[in-house]
């Protein structure tokens, strides 16, 4: 299950840390997940490690700056 | 001649996609969340429940997609199937028809195509009419294993 390991990174990572840690930790096994399937479908490695990590990336950028737009409207 | 021996990794692309899709899911929507809120400035309290919320709500709309989406393609085929059913019983002779014509349309000429017809429907007239009717359902698009 995917979800458990992003999960798992907030739980251990130090708060100071957490954003860049999250961030880089996800996108690290994002790559990993595309090389994983990569292999087993038997094709070459580099354009589904580009993908998965292109798209997870956007999609944490979109989502932290929404976080960072209202932390600082409310805080 | 040597045995032939079939390796196409294509037989595999059903279960992977599925896999990978399902991974690629949870990782994306769980990091973004628990980033969307880490950055807002929240507590480990509130992001570790965003985590596990997020976790949770994955877990169930996607095995719920999966079970409507599996179920939708099924009632369609069943449904398909009973219409056949009943065209077989009230014309035979046009569902034979329309059998060697997909024959005649796939490169047999038409006597051929309309002893194979004939032999086919002789055979197992209701499997038959399963396959030519999920092969026409789901030719047009490639096969449907997940929609996570």
């Amino acid at each position: 299950m995917g979800a458990a390991l992003p999960l798992l990174l907030a739980a251990v990572l130090p708060m100071a840390l957490i954003v860049a840690g999250e961030a880089v930790g996800s996108i690290l096994f994002l790559a990993l997940l595309g090389a994983i399937g990569a292999r087993a479908g038997g094709s070459a490695m580099l354009r589904p490690v580009l993908r998965v990590v292109f798209w997870g990336a956007l999609a944490m950028a979109m989502t932290a700056g929404i976080g960072r737009l209202f932390g600082t409207t409310v805080a | 001649m040597r045995p032939h021996r079939e390796s196409h990794l294509v037989a595999r692309i059903g279960w992977l996609r599925a896999a990978v899709l399902g991974a690629n899911d949870g990782i994306v929507s769980t990091a973004s969340l628990i980033l969307g809120v880490a950055a807002s400035g929240a507590d480990r309290a509130a992001i570790l429940v965003a985590g596990v919320a997020g976790l949770v709500a994955g877990a169930m709309s996607m095995a719920a997609g999966e079970y409507v989406s599996v179920s939708s393609q099924s009632d369609t085929e069943q449904a398909d199937l009973a219409r056949e059913r009943g065209e077989l019983e009230a014309g035979p002779e046009a569902e034979l028809n329309e059998l060697a014509k997909i024959y005649m349309e796939r490169g047999l000429d038409e006597e051929t195509a309309r002893k194979a017809a004939q032999q086919m429907m002789a055979h197992d007239a209701i499997g038959l009419m399963r396959a030519t009717s999920s092969i026409s359902l789901r030719s047009p698009r490639p096969a449907r294993y997940s929609q996570g």
